[in-house]
């Protein structure tokens, strides 16, 4: 069996996608009950709609949470989790599929220590979420321990008003979308003879709730629009392929980019690789795009200072704090709070309200990312980075929008002060092992520069660098910093949507792995 | 027995569809029970423990499709599904491709897989609690500087149920044990990455606990993984043989079994689209797929469809003798269902005679690749980059471990150019490889 799979190191990647899981608005009896007494924001609150789903009301939790602690755990939490996802997708010109998941539980957590027990249901009887805390419970291992609780609701902020989720609208709506970027990329070119289109949204009701009384809850709407295409000329095939979204809903298309333009860069991006050369091997310069370059952060350091890696021991960054680890031009924050940022979220799932983290601070590391356990061994407050995939997982340490504070360079400056180097516009994913720090990235679009020229662009090849040597190496950093359009989903483990942002950036040298 | 009674909802719900106007439907249930006890210093770090399921269910009206899932199987949740599935189909497409696999491709291969063991339940949480700290214990005393990351016993025993509206209605019973050992240890280099550490790890996978490895043989590959990675430098860019370990090997033989997928040659986005019956490979590179193997983890009676598993040979000798095709993409590419909807199952590239050690002793100067990350296989070209670590060969023998380099080439160039396969295969993946060295490749480093 391989490394890749067994050392959690490994396995900590950032990628887009590709799976489908995501599309349509229909009628689920249970929601237009839910729905039929919206209030005036719109939306029924999670807390409403899960009392409506199973009874699962403050008196149901607080019994729950009891149970949970029954054998002598410190801490329980409990996490309600109602997700509906749809997807809809055109494929040879044609609506192939359409789809609609739902995935609904409760998990219930008990900590004793640093010891974590675990366990949820799917069925929500109260008999289930019962049988489901007298499981997590054995963490503990004394005896008829009765802890009475009274839970109550905190209110925070929004970050992710959405007037329209499109999960809410008619699947029609979506069709015509999706035709619109079909048609806009076969009228762009010729040699465009595949397209296809698809999007994904979902929305989730939470509830979190703990046995030091504290209730939170939340509605997160997400949405993702792909457009990719295949040109073939002279008998050679490339394909190019777009995305973007957030927790935005239908006004994503008509603010930030129209399914026409997800097309136009989709063929322009598969055209320039017909024409491009292999990339060259050893170490260069390299400049990197405003936006998603910033899948450089996210592998170089920020799984590195997830502080599970650091309380175990294992990464590169134990210990490290108050050092300097980047130089002084980098300033490196993690947040949920980045308005409609695919990343962010109000609070975490263990019911900490989210903020803004200050990783590094002019080149000097200031702070890991905690979850609840780590943030006791530290005797630090907790950042709101304890997140999960879903109910069938207990938290960790996870990144939200991760992205380094804008600079001054003027980007063609950066790129006219590199004799020979590579640019780096589009990434289709990164992987680092947090132990010694050695970290990839993979560009899907680049361009070789010479002479402080961008000349011609260079095929798919990988990037490694290291993460402590990297940031120090950061000797130019632009004034257009750019979040990236929301596309990206973590692993490590479990799945969870982040975001990454990013200036214009000059690397003086990190290894190009080309031909 | 809740097979049973899944069998019978699977049937009860294909029936309610037909009931209501679908000219197709397909449901299929996933359930697993799942138990996971992890430690790490000799103390319970984690102890979790669930049932999961999901019920999906494919419909099609006049060659319109809709697919509807969901973990909630009460009879509201399964009406409401329902509903939802009718209300998709008249947003969809007419797609004339769509449809069943023909009536006599679908059954159950005859025969037991023996990949279930139904004693999971006798194994008491406690004896896993003291196994996986047993393990920790082992694989730490392979060197005092050894960090524990985690050692963990996990099983998982479920069930794959499906139904059609062809008639079809069957599934089987599936177990799964792993016990696994992380390590890390300390690497410090002088300069920037002061507090550099390497990491390491191994595990054994089972149908059945008894068939698990020793843990002492997890524990020392573990340790040994991690130890021996101590000390590793960048090395110099330059063109030289590589081995392909076959933890790192599978990932060839994956991306090979994408760019078979009958999807990615439908759409003709895969390097491959064009070159069944033509040399793909050396004469040397025979590849199989066998569903059918007993008492492997991957094996199974029938795909995602219900098509009955047989063996087939996919490449031989170098051809190109088939693609990967569920029953959709044969239509589309007016072939037959190759019995790979959800995937491959036992694909293997056939074993040679090498051992890794001999391997080793055949290069001068050459690097053993042991681990590779990062997404560099581009599926339209066969383009191949990745970030590797592993061992450099001087003379024949390792001389000492590397980091923070790459490998690339074209899958073409690699299939083309395999001097030697190995005879070391681990037969616990959908895909598994032995060893294998290829003539040349560029490494890129300092």
């Amino acid at each position: 069996m391989s490394d890749n799979f067994s050392g959690i190191s490994r396995r900590d990647f950032l990628k887009i996608t590709g799976t489908l899981a995501v599309g349509a608005t229909l009628a689920n009896p249970m929601l237009n009950r839910v729905f039929a007494g919206q209030s005036s924001l719109g939306r029924t609150s999670s807390c409403e709609f899960f009392k409506t789903l199973c009874g699962l009301d403050n008196t149901a939790i607080n019994k729950l949470l009891g149970i949970a602690l029954s054998k002598g755990g410190d801490y329980a939490d409990l996490f309600a989790d109602y997700s509906i996802n749809n997807s809809i997708i055109l494929e040879d010109r044609i609506i192939k599929n359409a789809s609609r998941n739902i995935s609904a539980g409760i998990g219930i957590r008990v900590l004793k220590g640093d010891q974590t027990g675990y366990a949820y249901s799917e069925d929500m009887t109260f008999e289930s979420l019962k049988n489901a805390a007298l499981t997590a419970a054995n963490i503990a291992n004394e005896t008829g321990k009765s802890i009475s609780l009274n839970v109550t609701n905190k209110k925070v902020k929004n970050y992710y008003e959405v007037s329209l989720p499109v999960s809410e609208v008619e699947l029609d709506a979506k069709i015509k979308l999706l035709k619109e970027s079909e048609e806009a990329a076969f009228l762009k070119d010729k040699r465009v003879i595949k397209v296809s289109a698809n999007m994904l949204d979902s929305e989730r009701y939470i509830v979190v709730a703990n046995s030091e009384n504290l209730l939170m809850e939340d509605y997160q709407p997400l949405m993702r629009y792909n457009v990719s295409v295949i040109v073939e000329e002279d008998g050679k095939r490339q394909s190019g392929r777009m995305s973007g979204g957030g927790r935005l809903g239908m006004e994503y298309f008509s603010k930030i980019k129209t399914p026409e333009k997800f097309a136009h860069e989709a063929v322009d991006q598969a055209l320039l690789l017909l024409t491009a050369k292999n990339a060259p091997a050893g170490p260069m310069p390299v400049v990197l795009s405003p936006g998603d370059s910033g899948i450089l952060l996210h592998e170089a350091i920020g799984h590195p200072l997830e502080a599970d890696f650091n309380r175990k021991g294992t990464s590169a960054y134990s210990g490290r704090i108050g050092q300097k680890v980047a130089s002084e031009l980098c300033t490196v924050y993690d947040g949920g709070t980045v308005p409609n940022d695919r990343g962010s979220i109000n609070f975490d799932d263990e019911a900490v309200a989210s903020n803004k983290t200050t990783l590094i601070e002019n080149g000097i590391l200031k702070d890991y990312m905690h979850d609840r356990i780590s943030a006791k061994y530290y005797k630090v407050k907790q950042t709101g980075n304890g997140r999960r995939e879903s109910y069938k997982y207990f938290p960790i340490p996870r990144m939200t929008v991760t992205y380094l504070e804008n600079g001054t360079s003027d980007p063609t400056e950066i790129i006219s002060s590199i004799k020979k180097g590579v640019y780096c516009k589009n990434f289709s994913g990164g992987q680092v092992d947090i132990s010694n720090g050695d970290f990839v990235f993979n560009p899907t679009l680049a361009f070789m520069i010479e002479d402080g020229k961008i000349t011609y662009p260079v095929k798919n090849f990988t990037l490694i660098g290291n993460g402590p040597e990297v940031l120090t190496k950061v000797t130019m950093v632009g004034n257009d910093f750019k979040f990236s359009d929301g596309m990206w989903t973590c692993g490590k483990g479990q799945s969870v949507p982040v975001g990454v942002g990013l200036p214009t950036v000059k690397v003086s040298e990190i290894t190009v792995g080309g031909m | 027995m809740l097979l049973d009674d899944h069998k019978k909802l699977a049937k009860e719900v294909v029936d309610l569809v037909m009931a209501q106007g679908g000219d197709t439907a397909v449901v299929r249930i996933d359930f697993s029970t799942d138990k996971d006890v992890s430690i790490r210093n000799q103390k319970i770090d984690t102890l979790t423990q669930s049932n999961s399921k999901m019920l999906t269910l494919t419909v099609s009206r006049d060659k319109k499709k809709a697919v509807v899932s969901t973990s909630d199987l009460s009879e509201t949740a399964l009406k409401s599904l329902l509903k939802d599935a009718m209300n998709i189909v008249k947003y969809t497409g007419q797609d004339e491709f769509y449809g069943l696999p023909a009536k006599e491709e679908l059954g159950m291969a005859e025969g037991d897989l023996k990949i279930y063991d139904p004693r999971e339940d006798s194994i008491a949480i406690e004896k896993r609690i003291d196994m996986a700290k047993e393990l920790e214990t082992l694989s730490l005393k392979h060197d005092k500087d050894l960090i524990a990351d985690g050692s963990s016993v996990s099983s998982s025993t479920g069930h794959f149920v499906l139904a059609n509206s062809l008639g079809f209605c069957e599934g089987y019973m599936q177990s799964e044990w792993v016990v696994q050992s992380s390590c890390a240890i300390p690497d410090a280099v002088e300069g920037l990455n002061s507090a550099r550490k390497q990491s390491g790890g191994w595990y054994s996978v089972a149908n059945s606990f008894e068939k698990l490895e020793p843990l002492e043989a997890v524990a020392a590959q573990a340790a040994r993984r991690t130890i021996m990675k101590r000390g590793a430098k960048k090395p110099k860019t330059q063109t030289v043989p590589v081995i392909f370990e076959n933890t790192v090997a599978v990932g060839l033989l994956s991306f090979l079994a994408q760019a078979l997928t009958g999807s990615n040659i439908y759409t003709r986005q895969s390097f491959l689209a064009d070159k069944l019956a033509s040399k793909i490979a050396g004469d040397n590179v025979t590849i199989v797929e066998d569903p059918l193997i007993p008492g492997l983890v991957s094996s199974r009676p029938f795909d995602g469809e219900g098509v009955k598993s047989r063996r087939k040979t996919v490449v031989e000798n170098g051809v190109l003798k088939t693609f990967l095709l569920d029953s959709y993409a044969a239509r589309k590419l007016n072939m037959k269902t190759t019995g790979n909807s959800d995937g491959v199952s036992n694909l293997y590239l056939e074993e040679g005679k090498t051992s890794l050690e001999e391997m080793i002793k055949t290069i001068e100067n050459g690097v053993l690749v042991t681990s590779a990350s990062g997404f560099g296989e581009v599926l339209q070209t066969g383009d191949y980059s990745k970030g590797a670590q592993g061992l450099w060969i001087e003379n024949g023998k390792i001389s000492y471990p590397v980091n923070e380099f790459t490998i690339a080439s074209t899958m073409f160039d690699i299939l083309n150019n395999i001097e030697l396969i190995g005879n070391d295969s681990i037969k616990t993946g959908p895909v598994f490889c032995p060893s294998i060295k290829v003539r040349k490749m560029t490494v890129s480093g300092v």
